[in-house]
């Protein structure tokens, strides 16, 4: 993990040991204002923006986010990816569930999301600036994540115990891994 | 055979390359590999192909058997019962990624020798685990003092290798899991044989269905640990 003070937008790059070559470019927002108009431009028919955006109230760990990357990599690889586009397979494996539609509206970002992660696969200099330019709000250094989770409602998504719960982490990643079994 | 079908067959390699990695032990049914994924320190488990067996025949118990032992191991977490954090499965290469546990088994741990007091401690958390999971249905189907992990920096019990565990509210059923224990202290730890003392009584005191658990362990050992089976 990489972390780069590049302007004001502190990205960090994550790299995948089983996927060499391969890096995602993670930023994270808070305060955004726009986030119903960043869904639209994901979801519009003519130009669709290519890239993840999270609820980051739902991603505890950017661990979290690493694994399911990984998982997306390793599914595209094989011919198994689900979704339409990597991006959008890396927000269904943060789920932890095959249900593509519920996973989009639950985890990815919505018109009351108010802080955002975003995640892009290799982007070029212009993507990175169209990035930075889209969303309105924030940006502050992935450190501040785990203080962004709705622990409440990520325990209700993933059907989590009270044991289970406890260590909330441990147990999303184990649910992430096991969604095919 | 090409990839495509190799892949259909559950037997691609997995992605975090086994030549990286460090091969702990092989047993009758899978390979278990120390790596790295994702800067973490990982067990690979990968179950291997056996080519006697028909081809599709193969495949099916492979798999059934991996996703057995993957949802074996998220009930226990579920019932609070300390295990490996889950990181990645892939069905196709029928592998299982898990936490490395930096720790030392029980077995060791007695091998090291214990004094009573530690040992009666540590059979008193074996027990209250174990009633746990039995009274949440979780067989476990190995317990050998090698399959469980105390941490090396928490002192936390971790049970490892559900691969032969199965749901069952069976009281025949946690007998046996605990008639395999109490073989396991017998033959291997001859001078320990008060730790299990200690697992059976908490197991008493922690679990609701301990009556007709016990009672069954009684009948397990008069006749051992496969059932008689007659018509």
């Amino acid at each position: 993990m990489v972390m780069a003070m590049t302007s004001d937008h502190p990205v960090t790059k994550l790299s995948f040991e089983g996927h060499p070559g391969r890096s995602l470019w993670v930023w994270l927002y808070t305060d955004v204002t726009n986030g119903g108009e960043i869904q639209q431009q994901i979801t519009s028919a003519s130009a669709p923006l290519d890239l993840a955006a999270l609820n980051a109230a739902l991603v505890p760990d950017v661990w979290i986010l690493h694994l399911a990357a990984h998982k997306a990599l390793t599914a595209a690889s094989r011919g198994l990816q689900r979704a339409h586009t990597l991006h959008a397979q890396v927000v269904c494996n943060i789920s932890g569930s095959r249900h593509i539609g519920e996973a989009l509206k639950r985890y990815g970002v919505g018109k009351q999301c108010s802080s955002l992660l975003v995640a892009k696969f290799e982007p070029t200099p212009q993507q990175e600036k169209q990035v930075q330019e889209l969303v309105k709000g924030k940006a502050v250094p992935l450190t501040e994540l785990p203080g962004l989770c709705n622990r409440t409602l990520l325990q209700k998504y993933h059907k989590l115990s009270a044991p289970e719960a406890a260590q909330l982490v441990d147990s999303v990643t184990s649910h992430i891994a096991a969604t095919d079994c | 055979m090409s990839k495509d079908d190799l892949a259909k067959e559950g037997f691609l390699d997995p992605i975090i390359s086994t030549a990286s990695c460090q091969l702990l032990s092989q047993g009758a049914e899978a390979r278990v590999w120390s790596g790295e994924f994702l800067g973490r320190p990982v067990i690979l488990k990968q179950r291997f192909k056996k080519k006697y067996r028909h081809p599709v025949l193969d495949k099916h118990l492979n798999h059934s058997r991996l996703k057995q032992e993957v949802r074996s191991l998220l009930k226990a977490r579920k019932l609070g019962i300390p295990t490996p954090v889950l990181y990645d499965v892939e069905l196709e290469a029928s592998t299982i990624y898990m936490e490395r546990i930096a720790g030392c088994s029980v077995k060791e741990l007695l091998k090291k020798g214990m004094s009573p007091a530690d040992r009666h401690s540590l059979g008193r958390k074996i027990g209250q685990l174990l009633a746990t999971m039995h009274d949440g249905s979780l067989v476990h189907g190995d317990l050998t003092t090698s399959n469980m992990l105390v941490r090396s920096d928490s002192q936390d019990l971790v049970m490892i290798d559900f691969g032969l565990s199965s749901i069952s509210g069976l009281a025949e059923d946690k007998a046996v899991d605990l008639y395999v224990l109490e073989r396991a202290f017998n033959s291997a730890h001859a001078t320990s044989v008060d730790m299990y003392d200690a697992v059976l009584e908490a197991y008493k005191q922690h679990s609701r269905q301990w009556c007709p658990t016990l009672n069954k362990l009684a009948d397990v050992r008069m006749r051992g640990r496969k059932r008689v089976m007659v018509g």
